[in-house]
């Protein structure tokens, strides 16, 4: 297995600096992740943390204009949030790596947050609250399955927030507010990957970020998700062609050895060609037109969720029915040693493709680093490997009870009609 | 408090080296050296929607072709490929069909093998057919709910007339008329185990072309190249159409026209004039529409040349009631690449962005193979490259007001709108 070297650093100010060095290349990666997502965020403003990545590139007191000066540099940068983390990543040639970490320190320390800046950066949030949600067809599938599966947890609103009012209604406070808690170098890891060797980065990144001062990030306050006792289900019925079902199962957290079993079970239902559901439901007894299985991976207990569309003249009874069978399966009997093994390598080989990319490097770094210990990354092939067919069992038995299911029906309106 | 560091301008990329060989009348090329043992193979096929004889013969043909061989089922193929954690996507495309697989360098006999076969004996098994129109029927179904997808055909179609093969998408009505003869048809005139090129990159030598040779000796044959129709555009009217969706909550915004190809002299200006107009983060359309009004999640521009005819078009979703205020600033953004001249200091920053964005393509074989890839199947040469490289750093104000003025005039464009 291909490692990933890295040396560590942690500023006196509480930043984590991480550096990988590869020979082979003349570009550099800078990634920036701050441990603040949708989770981070009060009921009455969802959306929140999002919204701050937009405003995070509004400029800073010494960069009033981030995207130009990266530009110039002949960077490339973007950033995403989820309800765990907001990610921020820069690629450039390694010649100008002091330009973007100069960048990156200013913007952590010193952020130009006006209001000129946050009303249009609303106005833009709206849109793509629309574009991608409320404007697609089943936009707001995991808006209702996750507002079913979680009661309590933040995780039961979207990072996108919850209706798009809660955006338009942030102000310049809560934005100060949430800068000053979050956005600061003890909340932070930063991640140097590519063509500098290791020392000259860690060295370079003192000298630009050791100056921000310390700052203080709450103490996780939200509440827990009680265990769900009974099973959930929903109809809601849309502007959609086809029906949808969406069912949702409580699973353990990302960084639990269950992760693993649960992670693999996704993969032995829908992971490539071969797999369960696509060839039974879909290939075979066309039930479905798409059906896949996957993990939400969140670092407070997440989700396991099967969601897919049904075929015409198929009715939610039957597509259910055929879907419970599938999972009990799971439950009743043991994977073959050859299925087994086909899902590790699959795995294994996902690894190999995945270190490829710099970018993927450095952010994987940056995402270890979050769960404990960046050294997790090349540690992972083995938490999978190490999983037997019976411990699969064992969890498809815990995670795959009714009492643990989210059932949201989607359902296409009788009063659809053809855009012809 | 810091100063900004220095920016070095970014070095002059250059294509790396590549390896060419061939088999029958087939070139290989190859790019090796890549650390981490894996491998990627691209078979590109003139087979594309130019070369058909149906409507939608191309993509199913290239969605089918790896569903049933003369020796093994869909299934077999389907559990082999999940078992050596290897993969095979094929597409097609306006001009060709492209076959990309991807494996560890252990397998590779196995994946060669396995390719010869689905070149050269493909059976399109008629339920493998049936199904696939089925679900291809039902995601046009949701496709048809989205004001995006309306748009770009819609536009596509005013663009080169809806009977041209880069004109037109495909519509139920062809969808259903495939039949499996429409296939094995497309398959014999344009396939037949003879790719046009062939496309090696990764953890590949001298040896890994040695051993396809001997593999593929006999099975990729020597094939005359079919005449394919010159297909004419129809003569494009510009003007506004605009399409009602029902309950859309945005308004998708399509503005284009026809343009020139690769080999015109005008078409690397082109592409960096491009650039300043909506190519990139920091373009006058994102600055203007997305960062200053707040009018929409994004907006951009693309000049596009297929092997035949080239193509460039505005493209955004913005808010219903925006969407009169953009078309104003669309046509201001044009007006004002016509009569004032691009400043020295925007157009540096384009150039460095540009350099280093095409730094970043090149970075290693897997990725500097798309580059050259992109360049030998349009019809191009390195010196294709050569010449835009040149364009980027030496192109003028003065020459880019006047492609400005020669191609971005508003009134000489289709607008095309889709809302409610």
């Amino acid at each position: 297995m291909q490692s990933t070297p890295f040396q560590r650093t942690v500023l006196r100010n509480g930043l984590t600096v991480i550096s990988h060095f590869d020979p082979h290349t003349s570009m550099v990666v800078v990634n920036t992740l701050y441990k603040a997502g949708a989770r981070n965020e009060a009921p009455k403003l969802t959306g929140f943390a999002h919204l701050f990545e937009h405003l995070m590139f509004g400029g800073s007191l010494n960069a009033p204009h981030f995207d130009s000066v990266l530009q110039q540099a002949g960077g490339n940068n973007n950033a995403f949030t989820n309800n765990d983390f907001t990610n921020y990543y820069n690629s450039l040639p390694v010649d100008n790596l002091a330009t973007a970490l100069w960048l990156e320190a200013d913007r952590m320390w010193q952020l130009d947050i006006n209001e000129r800046s946050l009303s249009v950066q609303k106005s833009v949030v709206v849109e793509e609250f629309k574009e991608n949600y409320l404007n697609q067809p089943y936009g707001n599938a995991w808006h209702l399955l996750r507002g079913m599966a979680y009661q309590h947890h933040p995780y039961r609103w979207p990072t996108i927030g919850l209706v798009p009012q809660h955006v338009e209604n942030a102000s310049l406070e809560d934005v100060t507010a949430f800068y000053r808690h979050y956005y600061n170098p003890g909340n932070a890891i930063l991640v140097i990957a590519g063509g500098i060797p290791s020392e000259e980065a860690l060295d370079m990144a003192n000298r630009y970020f050791s100056g921000i001062p310390e700052g203080k990030t709450p103490k996780d306050n939200w509440p827990q998700e009680p265990q769900q006792t009974s099973p959930r289900e929903m109809e809601h019925l849309n502007q959609v062609p086809l029906n949808a079902v969406y069912r949702a199962y409580h699973m353990d957290a990302r960084t639990s050895q269950a992760y693993y079993e649960a992670d693999l079970l996704t993969d032995v239902l829908s992971s490539g060609p071969s797999s369960r559901l696509y060839n039974r439901l879909v290939k075979q007894r066309q039930l479905f037109t798409t059906l896949y299985a996957h993990v939400t991976a969140n670092l407070d207990p997440g989700l396991l969720v099967v969601q897919g569309r049904l075929n015409p003249e198929v009715t939610f009874e039957a597509a259910e029915a055929a879907l419970d069978a599938e999972l009990e399966l799971l439950i009743t009997s043991p994977v073959s040693q050859m299925e087994l093994e086909k899902v590790l390598n699959k795995v294994e080989s996902g690894f190999a493709y995945n270190t490829v990319n710099l970018m993927n490097r450095a952010f994987s770094l940056a995402y270890f680093e979050m769960l404990g210990d960046a050294a997790g990354l090349d540690q992972e092939p083995e938490r999978f490997l190490r999983v037997s067919a019976s411990d699969l069992q064992q969890r498809a038995a815990e995670v795959f009870r009714k009492e643990n299911s989210s059932t949201l029906r989607y359902l296409a309106s009788s009063k659809y009609h053809s855009t012809e | 408090m810091m100063q900004a560091p220095p920016i070095s301008a970014p070095g002059v990329p250059n294509l790396p080296n590549v390896t060419i060989s061939s088999i029958g009348n087939t070139p290989i090329y190859m790019l090796g050296n890549l650390p981490q043992k894996l491998m990627r193979f691209d078979l590109v096929f003139d087979a594309g929607k130019w070369a058909e004889q149906q409507r939608g013969a191309a993509y199913f043909t290239s969605k089918l072709l790896k569903e049933g061989t003369a020796y093994q089922s869909a299934e077999d193929i389907a559990l082999w490929l999940d078992h050596q954690g290897a993969s095979i996507t094929i597409d097609a495309d306006a001009d060709h069909i492209t076959l990309t697989a991807w494996c560890l360098a252990r397998h590779i006999p196995g994946m060669a093998d396995l390719l010869a076969e689905i070149a050269g004996q493909p059976s399109f098994p008629n339920e493998e057919v049936t199904l696939k129109k089925k679900v291809r029927l039902q995601t046009l179904k949701v496709d048809e709910q989205k004001v995006e997808f309306l748009a770009t055909k819609d536009l596509m179609a005013s663009v080169f007339g809806n009977s041209h093969p880069y004109g037109y998408r495909m519509e139920a009505a062809d969808m259903e008329a495939i039949t499996q003869a429409t296939l094995v048809s497309h398959y014999k005139n344009h396939i037949h185990s003879v790719p046009s090129w062939v496309f090696l990159s990764g953890h590949v030598d001298d040896n890994t072309i040695s051993l396809l040779k001997e593999k593929w000796a006999g099975t990729m044959g020597v094939r005359e190249k079919t005449i394919t129709t010159l297909h004419k555009v129809e003569p494009f009217t510009p003007g506004a159409r605009h399409r009602v969706l029902e309950g859309a909550q945005q308004t998708a915004i399509r503005i284009g026209r026809q343009l020139v190809t690769h080999n015109h002299p005008d078409y690397y200006g082109m592409k960096v004039l491009n650039t300043i107009l909506g190519g990139y983060f920091g373009s006058r359309l994102m600055r203007n529409i997305r960062e200053e009004k707040g009018y929409t999640y994004g907006i951009y521009s693309v000049v596009h040349s297929y092997q035949h005819e080239g193509v460039f078009y505005i493209s955004t979703e913005v808010g219903n009631n925006y969407a009169e205020a953009t078309m104003k600033e669309i046509r201001f953004e044009l007006d004002k690449l016509q009569s004032e001249p691009v400043g020295a200091e925007e157009l540096a920053l384009v150039r460095n962005y540009l350099l280093g964005n095409m730094l970043g393509s090149l970075d290693g074989p897997l990725k500097a193979m798309d580059v050259y890839r992109n360049l030998i199947t349009s019809g191009r040469d390195t010196t294709g490259f050569d010449r835009y490289i040149q364009t980027v750093k030496t192109i003028t104000p003065a020459e880019l007001q006047l492609l400005a003025v020669r191609y971005l005039t508003f009134d000489d464009m289709a607008v095309i709108t889709v809302g409610p």
